[in-house]
């Protein structure tokens, strides 16, 4: 926390490469997910929504996958359907250095590049606590 | 060995009503680390047994057996467990070891559930199973807890206790209301090693006083307490050059009756068809020694053994002799459709006396093969 | 050695088990991270793969043999003896 976010870059779905440094400026939401990782389930869906209805306001959800094998990870998104970006790690470097402990785990990036929260595992209850967090860094008011 | 004649055959009546008891010994719960949060899919399975054993006079049990369980999340902190499983047994038995055949025919019908609080650091869960039949009614209840050692989670410490009351009911046999009560305590740890390794070591201690003869032998009495220890070591490995995975595991097992055993066992997984079809081929190796009590058949009388004289317990049970055993068996589970596996298992057993490692076998024994083919569906939603 | 007769066997397994639990703490190996985790996450790579699989087991081994259990406890007892 308070410290700058690691930079990477990464591959997209598309393969072209995703870099953090380009996102500055943006609120970033960094999800690290795997297609064997029960509560990732639960989690695409209120990523879904977090992007649906604040992504014109500054939002940008990166999730970050880390399955050895790509296929694992299609077959995941093909039922998950995600409206955000997704990035692979198969390597891991990029858990390693965000020092990620469980799975999956979220942090928040804030406009300047600097780590503002990290939460490891994912609950529906609080997830509602997260998106407040989220909301009031946004500057969006309710 | 050569025996015509068996002098002894496991009294088919009482192994039919073993098979049907026993599968009341349920482990309440899977022990040791299971998932690390509480699951995300509800899961159903169904699967069906056709077990049958004999001996080279053709003497058979026959087990049918149908159960089902499902698995299902509560919310995010609960989930739980439900099962119900019902056996037939049918089948001949000779009273004696002359050729007179009884007719055995038995239902048994057991329910098991349970229910888990999952938390940060581990779990909690309580279990209870019931299990009714015509003359054995069995009651348990456990309560088995998880802890992760840290957030790591590679280490998880695993206790758990679980009493079962018993009542046992033969009238035309002179048994009435007879009681057996045991208890046991659980202590394990699971251990990731590597990306590719997990391992297991679970210690066991059981303790029990009540009814233990067996009232369908003539000649059957049987110590009125019972305690004993076992140790059980699992090692699962992966190979990811064939993504294939190698399932071992070792018990080790004493008690108070005198019998020690050894069980070594192999499963080997391999996916095939893009992970649409699993083969599993296993092995088990089985060996133990006789209970102190037990009465070896003495050949040389052309009937039954007796006892002697000042003998405060015996036994004429197989099961309660020295004998070795090996299983070979193969499972194919093939993916249906989406999140539905259909799975096939068939397994031959082989128990002989002269296969014991240690102790006095008898001889005299005939030799006793079953073979068992087990039909499942699986699926999750 | 006295201290491995048979009875101590019992007393020394359960010893055996909670120092297993501070491995974590001697080992010189490199724990396993949390995103490594996806192959310990297949089904076989746990203890608990079919659940109705292991109950016929013990169903039809218990039976037979004299040794009992192992895995869990409770479970309620059996008129095998």
């Amino acid at each position: 926390m308070g410290a700058p976010a690691p930079d990477f870059n990464l591959p997209g779905l598309d393969n072209l490469p995703i870099d953090l440094k380009s996102l500055v400026g943006k609120l970033i939401y960094l999800d690290f997910w795997a297609s064997w990782c029960g509560p990732c389930r639960l989690s695409f869906p209120w990523m879904n929504e977090l992007h649906d209805q604040l992504g014109d306001q500054g939002l940008h959800i990166l999730a970050v996958n880390v399955d050895a094998k790509r296929s694992d990870a299609m077959r995941f998104l093909a039922e998950a359907r995600p409206t955000f970006q997704v990035a692979f790690d198969p390597a891991g470097l990029t858990p390693r250095a965000y020092n990620v402990r469980a799975m999956p785990t979220s942090v928040i990036i804030d406009r300047r590049g600097v780590i503002a929260a990290s939460h490891a595992g994912f609950s529906t209850s609080n997830a509602a606590l997260v998106r407040r967090e989220i909301e009031r860094l946004l500057g969006v008011s309710r | 060995m050569a025996v015509t004649e068996p002098w002894l055959s496991p009294s088919q009546a009482a192994v039919g009503k073993a098979l049907l008891a026993a599968a009341s010994l349920l482990p309440c719960l899977p022990s040791g680390a299971r998932a690390e949060t509480a699951p995300t899919f509800t899961s159903v399975s169904y699967k069906y047994l056709d077990y049958l054993d004999f001996q080279p006079d053709a003497e058979r049990v026959r087990v049918i057996a149908n159960a089902v369980n499902v698995v299902s999340p509560i919310n995010e902190r609960w989930s739980f467990s439900a099962g119900a499983v019902t056996d037939a047994v049918s089948g001949a038995s000779p009273r004696y070891y002359t050729n007179a055949l009884t007719k055995l025919e038995d239902y048994r019908r057991a329910q098991n559930i349970s229910l888990t609080r999952w938390g940060s650091s581990g779990s909690v869960t309580l279990s209870h199973a019931r299990s009714a039949e015509r003359d054995y009614i069995s009651k348990s209840l456990g309560i088995t807890g998880v802890w992760y050692v840290d957030d790591t989670k590679n280490t998880a410490v695993t206790a758990g206790l679980g009493a079962a009351r018993d009542v046992i009911d033969v009238p035309a046999r002179g048994v009435n209301n007879e009681g057996k009560s045991v208890n046991d305590f659980l202590l394990g740890v699971t251990q990731v090693l590597t990306r590719n390794d997990v391992g297991q070591l679970i210690a066991r201690y059981t303790t029990g006083h009540g009814y233990y003869t067996d009232p369908y032998k003539s000649i059957d009495e049987r110590p009125r307490e019972r305690s004993g220890y076992s140790a059980l070591v699992r090692w699962n490995h992966h190979f990811p050059s064939l993504e294939s995975s190698v399932r071992s595991s070792y018990r080790w097992y004493q008690d108070s009756f005198g019998i020690r055993a050894h069980t070594l066992g192999f499963e080997y997984v391999q996916p095939l068809a893009n992970g649409r079809l699993v083969v599993t081929p296993l092995v088990r190796w089985y060996t133990q020694t006789a209970a102190n009590f037990y009465l070896p058949a003495n050949p040389g009388r052309n009937g039954r053994t007796y006892p002697a004289e000042d003998a405060v317990y015996y036994s004429q049970d197989q099961r309660l002799s020295a004998f070795g055993a090996q299983t070979l068996g193969i499972k194919s589970a093939i993916r249906v459709s989406g999140n539905t596996w259909f799975d096939i298992k068939y397994e031959g057993y082989k128990q002989r006396g002269q296969w014991a490692l240690a102790g006095r076998s008898d001889a005299s024994l005939a030799p006793f093969n079953a073979r068992s083919v087990q039909v499942g569906i699986s699926t999750r939603f | 050695m006295r201290l491995v007769s048979s009875n101590n066997l019992p007393r020394l397994f359960f010893l055996a088990v909670a120092a297993a639990a501070l491995l974590p703490a001697c080992s010189s190996v490199t724990p396993v991270a949390a995103w490594e985790k996806g192959t310990l996450a297949r089904p076989e790579m746990t203890f608990d793969w079919d659940r109705l699989e292991s109950d016929y087991a013990e169903h039809t081994y218990n039976s037979k043999e004299s040794a009992a259990g192992g895995a869990g406890v409770g479970g309620g007892g059996c008129g095998c003896n």
